[in-house]
């Protein structure tokens, strides 16, 4: 009896929950005229300003998600929820196209004219150009005019004056570099350039050679020497991390800092003092030192086809986002120099302009997919030669550092 | 270590002693307890100072603000990109649910285990533990798919909602948990039970009304680490929910620092800090239950 | 108490039970097609598994314990066990960048980028129209601009050295230095327009052409509509493709090929340019290969998810797809020194860490349970809350503080302490940070466990242990620590595998620095899951998921071997006794 209770409630429960669900069928799948772009926080207000009224009679969808996690979660992500589009850094392009997850753009010739080349060259891997540079940002050294009065024009120079006040208890960090226990290798790089060393040579065409790996090439290889004095004098410090550069700078506490643009609204504009942005002074006769460029587009993915929006997500990126007019509202809103060189131009910022002049001669981050060895190498040699009692002699450092990323290169 | 649990019964307050047997008795603890409180206050510290500083850097390394403020909470509460009110609510919500049904869960595999003999009994509690010692590395990506193919059939439970990402929490509800509370149940006498059956009561009737009653101590603290858990999770939540109104706190907040360079510490630690309130008001509510059953003395066969 | 527990039984227990199995049945009926129709396998399988089960074993006599165990198992399966197995399979594939798709996905990748520019190519602008007979042509006009460059490149511009005041505007720019600046003057920017040719007579224009699928014809100049500037909007005769309707032809533009006067395909790449490309590749479906048009390299399956050149095994096209490997990735930890290497000297720091953090926690945890577990000490409550709250904080944000309080020149604890020791930068140093950090994480949760297990122990025996004459001493060493000891050790071993594997400690405290001598990739304080996460992760070609499941079933082999054989010496525990 008992059971057959038990039968008979269950069938029933089951019976018209089941017929419920047959009633509502799933509503059938209409062709999508939806571009979904997956971008940052930074830019999110932006991007969806400039699609609000979608984009050439498709509709934009606008999906934010943390930097980092756009080029991760591409990886792994279903057909249904993919993007078309997607913001991201131009370093990301060489995993990506290996992956095959951005696809190739034809970019017009109007908007390569329009583009800074090494933008351009940015996002250039292989063959061909995988995104539109939208923004590029440079480091540049920032000088608390305060502290000190005549700027200094060789490095030696600075240095000097950097220990001097050191010596007279005036500040606590005589040269802010950020690094920290892993290093940071886009900070130090006009230094590491300044002495000659480089990533990656080039080929007579002009485009990247990862098979020349110059981490510990023979012109650095002589001035290396210096990164010991640095190290020794306590000029620089690998113990000084992000936090404490931007805190010890802000404080009037270091005369020296080497940062990048993204802090112009927020930090360098409300400073208490009259500074300078400037580039880094040259350290060795005839090496001019350089910051890395960094650039910043917008890509296609490979599920713009698969979702039916190819040529509109193409049309979106290289054709729209290339013009001066959408870089410069996306510029405005994140306080990055535009790549489009006419929006370039009609940046008023003049702390930006600054930054963009301490580019010049600048070189791009290279996109291999080995970079992640790249970074952790150089920054890793850069921390032990310089952390001050027990650093690791630099000769030593580099070498290690090289051997590391020719082996990664394979 | 030369005091234990004594059953001694409190000490009238009036009763007069002098301080050296005062402190031989009680002051020491509060010399350990409070070396201990310095010790795990210093860093939170940090994070109250940081929450009342403008544009705080992890370095900062002031305990106190210098200019207080609280333009951070405000950040919290104005942008509509990032509603940190409704990644609250989330969060209590998922963390409640998730913490009832994990003691549910757990208390019932640990009933299981202490109270019956069964084939497989021994090699299923080491497998629970031993499950759980696998390096989560590409987990994460095979919960993603899981839950990508389950939003194609169940799209109320699939990515990005709040009830998926509990289930997945739901996961590892009997593992560690299980085995902490079956150690309880051991020592609840099994003649409670016995007479309760020679009574008539099912197996149900034991489980519902006399061993959960009297397991409320570690059930207490299994839903306290269990609703901790699921606010500071952050590998699962943030491969899963991905539009803003589903996140919860742990993903929303670190919005706040995941941009490159421009981290926004102040906003994130305010955030935290707030965050970290209904735990300690959870705690001071589930203290009665846990530290409560020891003069009552539980297990009275 | 009969009364208490009656409560729990009878027919609305029953009812409940029908409502659960019915609502389960129901929502399992009601996916059945769907699962079916999108071909989720994995989640029918498990859908099947778990209803058959609930309804079997909450409808039968038998069974009982099972009953307790079933959902928690269910959810056990879902979630812990197949993202095991998956992790397993993973580690017999070549599954990293640039091997992440299947073979098809990769062919057609491979297929697309390969079109390139033909030597004259031209680049179009583009306006997609339809003929009187309604199909879909293309309005081509090849792309002209004027000699010189109406865009200099701002990096041309001379570095100038200005000052800036320190208020919330830069008022005045002063100069300092020779350099002059047009910083003043920003450019108007125009419409972005401004560098297309505008000649001044109809001759000049380029042609304009019609493409279809069948080739390009040049239109009659005088039917070409043209706006001011001289740009092309439309011919006369073809009806432009209206905004509205760009988005429900894009599969059409995107599969629309011109054959173009250089040998090459006109192919749309926007909604308003085309360009002649060809192919530089060719895929052989038969063969399987690949053959390069301008080298006549042959390409061919490697067997190892790549089409690679035999003569050349370097020349790899990408991308390349997931293929399964066998235990090429379990051969290469053991083979490779970079790997192996170090392998010995993590793993025997990986040991200390966890046990050494453990056995610290505990003892501490306890420790403060039983000296907060005192009748009459006043202030417990808010002593035992104050102990909880760093719990309460996320650990991501609580090491990151750490590691700047323990900061060698500048952190909050070497100034505090007058102290310069050297917490992250030396490696036995940076080791006793780790132990340190963790020690603090890991505090509130053995004391909460501690004070949990402290209720377990029946007031009865330590009484008894009492009257025979026991010191506390005694009574805690022979009574409680034993009792505790049953209940918590299986917490220790699995605390002990959890911190085996704590990654986020060593990856936010220290990065696994600093570095180790004579390795490249090891630090002093690596564990072996960071360790697996540098070699995997950062030290190659982009991630090698394949490589980070193999060395995570080691890891996984190894603790799970010293976890096994401490449950059978704590079995020998339980089993004395009962």
């Amino acid at each position: 009896m008992r059971r057959t209770l038990r039968a008979i409630g269950l069938g029933a429960v089951a019976a018209s929950l089941g017929f419920g669900a047959l009633l509502s069928a799933p509503p059938a799948n209409a062709a999508t005229t939806t571009i979904v772009i997956w971008t940052d926080e930074n830019r999110s207000a932006s991007v969806r300003e400039l699609f609000a009224n979608g984009y050439k009679g498709y509709t934009v969808q606008v999906v934010v998600k943390d930097f980092g996690q756009i080029r991760d979660d591409l990886s792994k992500v279903t057909e249904s929820a993919a993007p078309d589009v997607i913001v991201g850094a131009h370093d990301w392009v060489g995993e990506l196209a290996a992956n095959g997850s951005i696809v190739k753009l034809n970019v017009p010739a109007k908007a390569v004219r329009e583009t800074a080349t090494y933008a351009l060259q940015g996002f250039r891997y292989g063959s061909g150009i995988y995104g539109m540079p939208t923004q590029i940002e440079n480091v540049a050294l920032v000088t608390n005019a305060s502290l000190i009065k005549t700027q200094p024009k060789t490095f030696a120079e600075l240095s000097k004056m950097a220990l001097a006040l050191k010596k007279a208890g005036k500040v606590t960090v005589p040269f802010a570099v950020p690094q920290g226990a892993n290093g940071d290798a886009y900070h130090m790089y006009p230094l590491f350039s300044g002495l000659g060393g480089y990533i990656f040579g080039t080929n007579p065409s002009g485009s990247v050679n990862p098979k020349k790996v110059g981490l510990d090439n023979a012109t650095f290889r002589k001035n290396q020497n210096l990164i010991n004095a640095w190290n020794k004098s306590g000029l620089i410090n690998s113990k000084v991390d992000y936090g404490i550069a931007k805190d010890a700078f802000v404080a009037g506490k270091a005369p020296f800092w080497i940062t990048g643009p993204w802090e112009i609204n927020d930090t360098i504009k409300k400073l208490g003092f009259k500074y300078r942005i400037t580039a880094v002074p040259t350290i060795v006769d005839g090496i001019t030192p350089v910051p890395f460029l960094g650039a910043q587009g917008f890509m296609v993915t490979k599920f713009a086809a698969i979702h039916g929006v190819q040529i509109g997500a193409n049309s979106l990126v290289a054709e729209y986002m290339s013009t001066a007019p959408a870089q410069a509202k996306l510029a405005a809103a994140n306080g990055r120099t535009p790549a489009n060189l006419i929006a370039a131009k009609a940046v008023s910022d003049p702390q930006l302009k600054a930054f963009g002049a301490a580019g010049v001669g600048g070189v791009p981050m290279p996109n291999v997919p080995q970079m992640a060895s790249v970074w952790s190498a150089l920054g890793g040699a850069w921390v032990n030669s310089t952390k001050g009692a027990g650093a690791t002699p630099a000769q030593k450092a580099f070498a290690q550092a090289q051997a590391t990323v020719v082996k990664a290169i394979g | 270590m030369s005091a234990t649990t004594s059953p001694v019964a409190p000490v009238p307050k009036a009763a007069r002693r002098s301080f050296g047997r005062w402190f031989k008795v009680l002051g020491w603890r509060h010399l350990v307890a409070l070396g201990a409180i310095a010790f795990a206050i210093l860093p939170v510290l940090w994070v109250v100072s940081a929450a009342f500083t403008t544009d705080p850097t992890i370095s900062s390394g002031n305990l106190l603000p210098r200019q207080p403020t609280t333009d951070n909470f405000t950040t919290l509460f104005s942008n509509p990109d990032q509603p940190y009110l409704k990644w609250y609510l989330n969060t209590m919500v998922l963390a409640t649910v998730v913490a009832i049904f994990t003691v549910l869960i757990a208390a019932g595999a640990a009933y299981a285990f202490s109270r019956f003999r069964f084939k497989g009994r021994r090699v299923g509690m080491v497998f629970l533990l031993l499950v759980q010692m696998f390096p989560q590395f590409l987990a994460i990506v095979a919960i993603y798919l899981l839950m990508a193919q389950v939003s194609d059939v169940f799209a109320g439970v699939g990515l990005d909602t709040l009830t998926g990402l509990g289930l997945v929490y739901l996961g590892g509800a009997m593992g560690v948990n299980a085995w902490l509370i079956k150690g309880f149940f051991d020592t609840i006498p099994f003649e409670i039970d016995e007479s309760a059956k020679v009574d008539g009561a099912t197996h149900g009737q034991v489980f519902w009304g006399i061993i959960l009653p009297l397991a409320a101590p570690v059930l207490a603290v299994v839903g306290l680490l269990s609703f901790i858990f699921t606010i500071n999770e952050f590998l699962i939540a943030s491969t899963l929910l991905q539009s803003p109104g589903t996140k919860t706190l742990a993903v929303g907040l670190r919005g706040f620092i995941d941009q490159q360079y421009s981290e926004n510490w102040g906003p994130f630690a305010a955030g935290a800090l707030l965050a970290a309130i209904p735990v300690v008001i959870l705690f001071i509510f589930l203290q009665k239950f846990i530290v409560g059953g020891l003069t009552q003395g539980s297990v009275k066969g | 108490m009969q009364a208490m527990i009656s409560r729990f039984g009878g027919m609305p227990a029953m009812i409940l039970k029908l409502v659960f199995l019915g609502l389960v049945n129901a929502l399992a009926i009601l996916a059945f097609p769907t699962m079916i129709s999108t071909q989720a396998w994995l989640i029918l399988g498990i859908v099947i598994a778990s209803t058959i089960a609930l309804d079997y074993l909450f409808l039968t006599k038998k069974f009982i314990p099972a009953k307790y165990v079933i959902i928690g198992a269910i959810f056990l399966t879902a979630f812990q066990i197949i993202p095991v197995i998956y992790n397993i399979s993973i580690a017999f594939t070549n599954y990293s960048t640039g091997h992440i798709g299947t073979q098809p996905e990769a062919i057609e990748a491979i297929v697309r980028d390969s079109a390139a520019q033909t030597e004259n190519s031209v680049t179009y602008d583009m306006i997609p129209a339809t003929d009187s007979g309604g199909d879909l042509v293309l309005i081509l006009t090849p792309q002209v601009f004027a000699d010189e460059a109406a865009v200099t490149d701002p990096a041309t511009t001379e570095p100038v050295e200005t000052e800036f005041g320190g208020t919330d505007e830069p008022v005045e720019t002063e100069f300092d230095g020779e350099g002059t600046t047009d910083s003043a003057s920003p450019v108007p920017s125009g419409d972005g327009d401004m560098n297309v040719a505008t000649p001044a007579d109809d001759t000049s224009y380029p042609p304009t052409y019609i493409g279809t699928p069948e080739g390009i014809d040049e239109v009659e100049p005088s039917t070409v509509q043209r706006d001011e500037f001289g740009t092309v909007t439309g011919v006369e005769g073809y009806t432009n493709v209206p905004e509205s309707d760009l988005a429900s032809n894009d599969a059409a533009l995107a599969g629309y090929d011109v054959p173009g006067p250089d040998g090459g395909l006109i192919q749309p790449q926007g909604l308003s340019t085309a360009v002649e490309l060809e192919p530089t590749l060719v895929y052989d479906p038969v063969a399987d290969t690949f053959t390069s048009l301008q080298t006549g390299t042959v390409y061919t399956d490697n067997g190892e998810g790549s089409y690679t050149d035999p003569n050349n095994p370097d020349d790899e096209l990408l991308p390349g797809w997931r293929e399964t490997v066998g235990f090429k990735n379990f051969f290469r930890i053991f083979s490779d020194p970079d790997i192996s290497g170090p392998f010995f000297i993590v793993f025997v720091w990986t040991f200390v860490y966890a046990i050494v953090t453990v056995l610290l926690t505990f003892a501490l945890g306890l420790g403060l349970a039983i000296v907060m577990n005192k009748p009459g000490m006043r202030g417990q409550r808010v002593y035992r809350s104050l102990l909880v709250i760093p719990y309460a904080v996320p650990a991501f944000l609580s090491i990151l503080v750490w590691a700047a309080l323990l900061n060698d020149d500048f952190g909050a604890i070497n100034q505090v302490l007058g102290t310069s020791i050297p917490w992250l930068f030396d490696p036995t140093w940076a080791k006793v940070s780790c132990i340190l950090v963790n020690l603090w994480l890991g505090l509130p949760y053995m004391f909460l466990i501690s004070t949990g297990a402290l209720q377990a122990i029946p007031s009865e025996l330590q009484e008894a242990a009492r009257v025979d004459g026991a010191r506390n001493w005694q009574v805690f060493r022979l009574v409680n620590l034993p009792l505790l000891l049953v209940a918590l050790t299986p917490l220790l071993i699995a605390s002990f595998a959890f911190n085996f594997n704590n990654f986020n400690n060593i990856y936010l405290l220290t990065g696994g620095g600093p570095a180790m001598d004579g390795s490249n990739v090891a630090g002093a304080t690596d564990i072996l899951i960071s360790y697996t996460y540098k070699v995997a992760f950062a030290a190659g070609k982009g991630n090698d998921y394949g490589l980070a499941a193999a060395v995570s079933i080691i890891i996984f082999m190894i603790v799970g071997t010293i976890s096994a054989i401490s449950f059978s010496r704590s079995k020998a525990i339980r089993e004395e006794r009962a």
